[in-house]
């Protein structure tokens, strides 16, 4: 069957998804507001340090951050303030979602919260089991994941891939690839 | 010294077996990197990054530009196979493209991109050799406040046309700015968002940020929705493209190599706008307009010239003045970094050698793209069947190899991933990355024109307005910013009796 995809939705699946992406930007902006707020009274002061010599105001360490920070808060406003001149009119037009419905919805969530704890896993088991084989554990799991429909094929680059790797960058590059505690490659 | 003693003396750099085999390889990972749906000419060229830390400056180089080249051309084939762009700038090529692939003219489409490809390739080098020099021996009488304002124009257009909304672009731009802060202060050296990590106080790595946002979301991406991107692939069919129909499309070929030339050396216009422009100035002159998007050969001419062309172009103000015109060079401008070279007007100085050697490995790159795309033309549609289950973990592996070994530790893995959310964030917020990697790199350079000019002036902010050339930097940023505003009032007034249009 052939892949043909619209290069443009129908119109009421545009303005719904318009409208929903206004609300969701509404959202982002107030992010926005809160992320450039907080840099300005927490981050800033807490974690920008700055010596009394300081000729000009503009030379401090603190201006640019500060400046940029300015910048966020007035970005966020601007997209809050565009989006609500551009709201929809009620909520019950907001039939069309984009991200999938139901269980769709709910799988891809798990599996990004699985992906979230595989990249976690790699960083902890690095030390430990040594990269290549860290990364082969990975792979494996990732394809799991997934449910790669070719799991012979993926196993086989699982092992090979890293392997391969490690010989260019330990042997060629002459990086320092973590060994691990178990497993000493030539 | 000119031109052609600068070509002469550069030439024992590029005449050597390790250079053509960079030139070639790179062509050929670019190729098929960019015929795979999922992969694209940016990825392929930030995941190469790490194999070039062992090579010579002007190797390492080359490969990366060969990726470049191979990329951008390999991306029109799953355009025309199966209608999916492997890069944006092969969209306009799908127009004409595909439907000559259901017309079992697939192998000709490929063919004309191909030729159409190269051609405008050796037009937009020849580009690059003509005009990088004489800019930069221009660009020498700058000081800190043009470049200062030079900058701010170029970091204002990229956030302007990088994505659909002119504030999102902004935002992504001021992020990459705040991230480009963390780190030892430029002038005092005390700690800014180190929080007294010693893995901070040099900053983030650029490559870690950049493989980052522009790999792991697309992983991501794939996790989220693993059974999308599937389409078939269609049969090659008549594979040759005749003189006749070449010399039919080749008007369309030159005007589209220069339009791509003009938009290419514009900081942050890309090759998608001049694929597209091209296009359809071809099919406002073309004798045969109404065979435009039916399958007509001149229309993926047309378009594949025009984001060809834009190939060397963007080296322009990437060598010339030291500020990356799209992602791809600020990719490059990574590897120059890692090997102590700072691209500008002081490396036509400095290091001509090495930038005249560069000149003659484009030309020669477009040579090499001719005989590798002639070559494996019939292997494309292979390439596209690479199944993305398998795809996909294999580039998370190389992603963590590849950043690992910048400084061999896996701090910067952990940054990369936390780029890779980020990056997931924004992709599904609709928030332009581009600006931000590039804001990220330019950044401190800002930053530091910025102090300099004002350490010269004592803070006196008039030093920003003193030549001529602040002036047109000045201007051009308002004038910018005045049009995409314009831009996006007109696009929200259409959006909005579209709204009223469907309630009737």
């Amino acid at each position: 069957m052939q892949t043909e995809r619209s290069p443009l939705k129908p119109p009421y699946q545009r303005v719904a998804s318009h409208m929903n992406l206004n609300n969701k930007d509404i959202w982002l902006g107030i992010g926005v507001i809160a992320f450039g707020v907080m840099l300005l009274t927490v981050a800033i002061p807490d974690h920008v340090s700055s010596p009394s010599n300081v000729r000009a105001l503009v030379l401090a360490p603190t201006f640019w951050p500060t400046i940029v920070a300015y910048m966020i808060v007035a970005l966020g406003v601007v997209l809050v303030a565009s989006r609500l001149i551009d709201r929809p009119v009620s909520a019950s037009d907001e039939t069309w979602n984009g991200d999938g419905i139901g269980d769709e919805l709910i799988h891809g969530w798990a599996r990004l919260l699985a992906m979230a704890v595989l990249m976690v896993g790699l960083v902890v088991a690095t030390p430990i089991l040594g990269m290549v084989l860290a990364s082969m554990i990975t792979f494996a799991a990732f394809s799991i994941i997934v449910f790669s429909p070719r799991p012979v094929t993926s196993l086989i680059v699982a092992v090979v891939l890293p392997l391969v790797l490690y010989a260019f960058f330990s042997h060629v590059a002459g990086v320092a690839v973590p060994q691990g505690r178990f497993l000493t490659l030539p | 010294m000119n031109l052609f003693d600068n070509l002469a003396a550069a030439w024992p750099l590029v005449a050597n077996f390790e250079s053509f085999f960079a030139l070639a390889s790179g062509i050929v990972i670019g190729v098929v990197a960019g015929a795979i749906p999922g992969m694209s000419a940016t990825m392929a060229v930030a995941l190469t990054l790490p194999f070039t830390f062992a090579l010579q400056p002007i190797t390492g180089i080359l490969l990366l530009l060969g990726v470049y080249k191979g990329g951008i051309f390999g991306g029109s084939i799953p355009a025309i196979l199966i209608k999916t762009p492997g890069t944006p700038a092969s969209s306009a090529t799908i127009l004409d493209g595909y439907p000559m692939a259901e017309n079992g003219q697939a192998g000709k489409a490929l063919g004309m991109a191909l030729y159409a490809s190269c051609t405008a390739d050796v037009i937009s080098n020849m580009s690059l050799i003509l005009f990088a020099g004489w800019l930069a021996s221009f660009a020498l009488s700058f000081g800190p406040p043009e470049f200062f304002t030079l900058i701010l124009f170029s970091l204002t257009i990229i956030a302007g046309v990088s994505g659909d909304s002119l504030i999102k672009g902004l935002l992504a731009a001021v992020c990459g700015l705040l991230l480009a802060t963390v780190g030892l202060d430029l002038v005092y050296g005390t700690n800014r968002f180190t929080f007294n990590d010693p893995n901070l106080m040099g900053g983030l790595n650029f490559i870690a940020v950049l493989i980052g946002l522009f790999a792991i979301p697309e992983i991501l991406s794939y996790v989220w929705h693993p059974g999308g991107g599937k389409g078939t692939v269609r049969a090659l069919g008549e594979q040759h493209v005749t003189f006749a129909e070449y010399r039919r499309s080749f008007r369309s070929i030159i005007r589209g190599s220069f339009i791509g030339v003009i938009l290419g050396s514009i900081p942050g216009i890309g090759a998608a706008p001049a694929a597209f422009l091209s296009y359809s100035e071809a099919r406002r002159r073309s004798p045969n307009k109404e065979n435009f998007g039916k399958g007509e050969i001149e229309g993926v001419a047309a378009s594949e010239a025009g984001n060809n062309g834009v190939c060397g172009a963007t080296l322009i103000p990437l060598l010339a003045l030291g500020v990356p015109g799209d992602v791809i060079t600020a990719i490059v401008i990574g590897a120059f970094m890692v090997h102590g070279l700072q691209p500008g007007p002081m490396m036509f100085i400095a290091n001509a050698d090495i930038i005249y050697a560069l000149f003659l490995g484009l030309i020669i790159s477009s040579v090499l793209l001719l005989i590798v795309g002639s070559v494996a033309i019939r292997l494309f549609r292979y390439i596209v069947d690479v199944p993305r289950s398998v795809l996909m973990p294999s580039v998370l592996i190389l992603c963590v190899f590849g950043v690992y070994a910048v400084n061999n530790n896996v701090f910067d893995i952990i940054i990369m991933f936390g780029m890779g959310w980020l990056g997931y964030f924004m992709m599904r917020n609709n928030i332009p990355a581009a600006p931000f990697l590039i804001a990220f790199i330019l950044g401190p350079l800002l930053e530091d024109n910025f102090r300099q000019a004002m350490l010269m002036s004592n803070g006196d902010p008039q030093i920003l307005f003193r030549s001529w050339i602040t002036w047109f930097f000045w201007a051009v940023t308002l004038i910018t910013i005045g049009a995409l505003i314009r831009a996006g009032l007109h696009q929200r007034s259409a959006a909005l009796g579209l709204k009223v249009a469907s309630k009737d």
